[in-house]
């Protein structure tokens, strides 16, 4: 390992550190600034993980989103049970969806599964407009009427730490190398023994356990939710665009992504709301056209991040220390 | 009103409704056929048609009905410029991100129709009143509609059939490679191609604003109903789109009518991911993936 890779990753921790104690020294809308970054971060992180890694672009992923706000909006707003039961309860049930709802989506290839999940999204809305009993329909619930941004602040930091702990993890395990072999050449993965459906099932299921915890804590935050909200297309867009401009299945893409996204939205479109949909996809044009594997590649094409994944690293490592079985590792994955 | 009238006067109603989503289907399959990209800005350029045609009627008061003679030429060359100026540019990246630059595109136009337009709802009222034949009423715009959808449908399907020029199109949709080898520029044949299906697109949204409003997410709704449509008839299958749209149109006003709106709403998404999950490649022959 290199002094600057050192370095880089030993700043995370200290970074986190100083994330722990900010509200201790922000107020107002400074504290909600780095929460309003902590959500978008994390939502990339999660679109990420399936996305990402296995090459299957979600359009509606919203959805988890979305249920993970409505079960903290109908237990916590309607109940009155207590937030911090709600939102672990939002993240399990959204994994339970996603395990079936997974192995049926991922069944299907390409531009199918992208507008398949879009539908889903659009389907899930539908529900919960119309499912008025459970969810008060397009009158939407008033979760909480209190100000909980301190509580909300943490519970995001927690879940930001995990996704990224988990992406990490992916990102230098063999269960992320297959993951990436699915989306280089998926019968040539399957020709090599792995068992695709599994991993995808398994990244599918950690990319949407995620945003509903994140759709569970915003809800609480926001203090209001109504179908067209919480289920709207936009949060899939944003996800899906922090990621690709960070750089999409790696660790820090949707990091860098994540973070550049909350400065212009927070600086810019905030001031001008009405061209904020439209430079969201003019961005997005612009990240395929011009920039399609994201910061993160200008950054390596440069030389100022290295090129290698750890775990290859490793790997290679092994390799030299038993010169008979001497291997052709890529130098890049 | 006995019931059998009513079933008549239902599936008429789904019928011509029906035929305009054949039409926006049809140009989306068509696009697929020939490049393996999923135009997801159709709806977009359905939308933006319908504006034109509301637009040029608001502001010249020309009849929706010959703002055809605009909305046409117009939306051919929109159609083949921005193929030549973006998704030309992706044809060689992995085929995602021709998808994505279609998904970037379709929010840039919504946000562009809103910052120009606001979000207002507009329509065209045109020729109010019906046909009535016997028991039966039949809008009259409705009609006017089916028909201008069918024709542009036929015109299509002729010049795909036909002309040395759809032939070419036809010839690339079955092989790329194969085609070039035999002296066709496929890369004409894409921006063509592309045109073809945004004007047809734009087409069908300047009838449907004659029937219901347009606002500057309309045609997001349009977007999953054209692919439930293709999926229904098998993408990259002209023939399987018209199928595809009457039989999507008839499952939507029977939905609304016997059960309730909102099922007549959620119909598309239904038979969309039904489809999907019993067949992933339409009803149709193609393989899903390939």
């Amino acid at each position: 390992m290199t002094m600057r890779s050192k370095l880089r990753l030993g700043a995370l921790p200290v970074i986190g550190v100083a994330a722990a104690l900010a509200p201790l020294f922000l107020a107002g809308y400074r504290l909600v600034f780095f929460l309003l970054m902590f959500l978008h971060v994390g939502l990339a992180y999660s679109w990420n993980l399936v996305s990402g890694f296995t090459g299957y672009i979600s359009f509606g992923h919203v959805a988890f989103f979305g249920i993970g706000a409505y079960v903290v909006g109908i237990l916590s707003g309607i109940h009155h049970w207590n937030w911090l039961i709600a939102v672990p309860l939002a993240g399990a049930l959204v994994l339970v969806i996603s395990l079936p709802l997974g192995w049926l989506m991922l069944r299907l290839k390409g531009p199918y599964f992208a507008i398949g999940m879009l539908a889903v999204a659009q389907a899930t809305a539908l529900v919960a407009s119309l499912w008025d009993g459970l969810t008060r329909g397009g009158l939407g619930i008033f979760v909480s009427s209190s100000y909980n941004v301190v509580g909300v602040y943490y519970g995001l930091l927690i879940v930001l730490a995990v996704v990224m702990g988990v992406t990490y993890w992916v990102d230098n395990s063999r269960f992320g190398l297959r993951l990436l072999s699915i989306r280089e050449d998926e019968s040539a993965a399957e020709a090599m023994g792995v068992d695709t459906t599994r991993d995808k099932i398994l990244a599918f299921a950690l990319s949407a356990l995620f945003p509903g915890l994140i759709g569970g804590l915003y809800a609480w935050y926001i203090g209001y939710i109504d179908p067209r909200s919480v289920f709207s297309l936009f949060f899939s867009v944003n996800m899906i665009l922090m990621t690709l401009l960070g750089g999409a299945g790696t660790f820090l893409g949707p990091l860098i992504g994540g973070i550049a996204f909350t400065f212009v939205v927070e600086s810019l479109w905030v001031r001008f709301p009405e061209y904020h949909l439209m430079s969201t996809g003019l961005a997005v044009i612009v990240i395929v056209m011009f920039i399609p594997n994201g910061i993160i590649d200008v950054l390596k094409k440069r030389g100022w991040l290295t090129h290698r994944r750890r775990i290859l690293t490793r790997l290679i490592r092994s390799v030299e220390t038993t010169p008979q079985k001497k291997a052709e590792v890529p130098e890049r994955v | 009103m006995g019931g059998s009238e009513q079933l008549l006067q239902t599936s008429l109603n789904g019928l011509l409704l029906g035929g305009i989503y054949a039409l926006v289907a049809a140009g989306l399959s068509l696009i697929f056929g020939v490049m393996r990209v999923i135009n997801f800005a159709h709806g977009e350029f359905l939308m933006l048609g319908g504006m034109t045609t509301y637009w040029l009627f608001a502001l010249f008061g020309i009849s929706p009905l010959l703002s055809v003679i605009v909305v046409l030429p117009l939306f051919l060359l929109l159609g083949g410029a921005v193929q030549q100026t973006l998704i030309e540019r992706v044809t060689d990246a992995p085929p995602m991100m021709a998808l994505l630059l279609t998904f970037g595109l379709s929010f840039f136009i919504i946000g562009l129709s809103q910052a120009l337009w606001g979000n207002e709802f507009r329509s065209v009222p045109y020729l109010g009143g019906s046909f009535i034949v016997g028991s039966l009423q039949i809008p009259r715009v409705r009609v006017i509609a089916f028909l201008g959808a069918a024709l542009l449908i036929t015109a299509v399907f002729f010049f795909l059939r036909k002309s040395r020029h759809g032939k070419a199109i036809r010839a690339t949709a079955q092989h790329p490679m194969v085609a070039m080898a035999c002296g066709i520029d496929i890369a004409k044949v894409r921006r063509d191609t592309f045109a073809i299906g945004v004007a047809t697109a734009a087409f069908a949204g300047s009838l449907l604003v004659m029937i219901t409003a347009m606002h500057p997410q309309a045609g997001q709704a349009y977007i999953l109903r054209a692919f439930a449509t293709v999926v229904l008839g098998g993408l990259g299958s002209y023939v399987g789109a018209l199928l595809g749209g009457v039989i999507l149109g008839l499952v939507e006003v029977f939905g609304g009518f016997y059960a309730s709106s909102a099922v007549g709403q959620a119909s598309a998404y239904l038979i969309l991911l039904v489809i999907l999950l019993i067949r992933p490649g339409g009803l149709v022959g193609f393989r899903a993936g390939t």
